[in-house]
């Protein structure tokens, strides 16, 4: 049978980066890990209505107009729910914000394991011609993306969209 | 303090002892699970990362606490490629059972270092379980029988250690999804709900509003609060089940499959990966015989050998043309065709784990029914 040496080091292996996600969330989950999703949330049984926050990316069409793009396949074969978080840093082409000067923060960043990333004009320019390609595939022009934070209030009962606005716009120019 | 060890070091022999007794199934049976697991990811579920070579730099943003932290950025074209390759070539030799510990280890390493490259976009997933199931099982003896170049026996393979701890640790890995469950979902509030959340959000975010899924808004508070419940207990329950005993762990298992075959029903989540993972514990060592007479007949070989043949050609030509062959059958990310594979595959998995708990229960009642004859019943 296992040890009791095994057993207590089987579960300080485990348990502490499940105390880590809990205390820190997704912020610093590490992998590997044996961890679940939760997805601990709730949503109100009375209300009719249900808030969604989504972002769209928007870009000019050849004859000016402007219109969505197909995320999913402007950034194929990468899975979608990797977009949130390619959105954040605008395709990696915005400069990093410093961490917030924190304790465990300053400690990673000690043991430098926290890295800020700052990418040479070159790979800049490199996305820029990625996502100005991918954007001419769908009848786009390369010259302008956008990336629009929405958010929708939609009707539970019937799917309806009720209010649909604006939050935040970010606009990236590939030029 | 002497006294205090002594009891936890006898409390830490009785868990693993319970666990080993609950879990247990021989190299046999593991060496068809082997072939099982090997065929459905070589067949649905192979994991590939050439594509990370492909994107641009600039979208490396690892997690804070991940190996690829260590990178500066991702590696080139030929690095994932060769991932690919052994992950393919692994896969191979454990199907066929080539030296099946070794490539089992090789498997999960490689994977292990893909998968962090592949969450440096920013979203970790958590397919963790059917990696860890593969780095047990390499130790488990699966690779002894039924195999082409089978393992030696060895001093570091231990069935009954292998087995309990994969168990262990399927236990810990639903707790971890629990934990914070409980804390939010067990309200007592009826006006609050979490399964709803998971409905709303999947419908009007995700605009998965297939099967059942646009009935749930129908359905009364009551239930959708003991749907809450229920699933926090499912997810804190298995050390129980499996600390209590074998038919116990049997049943969280068939009930783990039942949850998945619902989740499909109700909020459109196939998650097939785990498909390996409880299959583990089921007892296929009556299929173990049938396979073994059935491979020593020389047209069923034949049968086997092109099937498996065709599979490593499909798979090559993905690795060589980088292109999904099911996507020229598929629609890109159709969504109907993932909810009926994942219907089928939690389909098979109910009916074996069904099928083993009644194994089970009628090889005791068999064995119940010799002892009856073999005991005397009077003086005469």
């Amino acid at each position: 049978m296992f040890s009791l040496r095994f057993t207590i080091i089987l579960f300080i292996v485990l348990g502490v980066p499940f105390l880590i996600r809990y205390k820190y969330k997704e912020k610093y989950e590490p992998f590997p890990a044996i961890l679940l999703p939760s997805g601990a949330y709730r949503a109100s049984v009375a209300s009719n209505e249900f808030r969604v926050n989504y972002t769209d990316l928007v870009a000019q069409k050849e004859d000016g107009s402007w219109d969505v793009v197909d995320a999913k396949l402007l950034l194929y074969p990468l899975p979608a729910n990797n977009h949130k978080f390619v959105y954040e840093r605008e395709f990696g082409l915005k400069v990093p914000a410093e961490p917030m000067d924190r304790r465990f923060v300053r400690l990673l960043k000690s043991l430098n394991i926290l890295k800020s990333r700052n990418w040479t004009d070159q790979d800049k320019e490199r996305t820029k011609r990625w996502l100005g390609r991918r954007l001419k595939e769908q009848g786009f022009t390369d010259a302008v993306l956008s990336i629009v934070y929405k958010e929708k209030t939609v009707s539970t009962s019937n799917g309806e969209i009720l209010s649909d606005h604006i939050l935040d716009e970010k606009v990236i120019d590939l030029d | 303090m002497k006294k205090l060890l002594t009891w936890i070091s006898n409390l830490n022999r009785i868990f693993w002892e319970r666990a080993v007794r609950s879990t247990y199934v021989d190299a046999k049976s593991l060496s068809v699970f082997r072939i099982i697991a090997g065929l459905f990811l070589l067949l649905a579920y192979m994991p590939s990362f050439s594509w990370i070579g492909d994107m641009p730099k600039t979208l490396f943003n690892p997690p804070v606490l991940s190996l690829t932290n260590l990178f500066d950025s991702f590696p080139g074209k030929t690095f994932f490629f060769v991932l690919d390759s052994l992950v393919l070539l692994s896969l191979i030799c454990l199907t066929l059972g080539i030296k099946a510990r070794i490539s089992a280890m090789v498997y999960l390493v490689v994977c292990l270092v893909g998968l962090n490259f592949q969450y440096s976009f920013g979203k970790i997933s958590h397919p963790i379980l059917a990696y860890v199931m593969m780095g047990c099982m390499a130790f488990s003896g699966w690779g002894r029988h039924l195999a082409m170049l089978p393992d030696k026996e060895s001093k570091i393979d231990n069935t009954a250690k292998s087995i309990s701890l994969f168990g262990i640790l399927i236990c810990f890995g639903m707790f971890t999804a629990g934990f914070e469950k409980a804390l939010v979902w067990v309200d007592f509030d009826l006006t609050l709900n979490g399964f709803l959340n998971w409905s709303h959000n999947g419908i009007f975010h995700y605009y998965k509003d297939y099967l059942f899924a646009p009935y749930i808004k129908y359905l009364p508070t009551a239930l959708l609060e003991l749907f809450d419940y229920t699933a926090v207990l499912f997810e804190l329950s298995p050390l129980l089940f499996l600390l209590y005993s074998k038919r116990g762990w049997k049943v969280w298992l068939l009930t783990a499959c039942a949850f998945h075959l619902i989740n499909i029903f109700l909020l459109n989540i196939p998650y097939p990966f785990h498909f390996i993972v409880y299959l583990a514990f089921v007892d296929f060592t009556s299929l173990y015989h049938k396979l073994q007479y059935y491979l020593s007949l020389a047209y069923i070989r034949r049968i086997a050998t092109g099937i498996v043949v065709l599979l490593i050609l499909i798979r090559c030509m993905e690795l060589v043309f980088g292109r999904s062959l099911a996507s020229i059958f598929l629609k890109q990310g159709e969504t109907m065709s993932l909810m009926y594979s994942g219907i089928v595959v939690w389909g098979i998995a109910i009916a074996l784990v069904v099928n083993d708990i009644l194994q089970e229960q009628r090889k005791k009642k068999y064995q119940k029914f010799i002892t009856q004859i073999d005991t005397p019943k009077g003086p005469f």
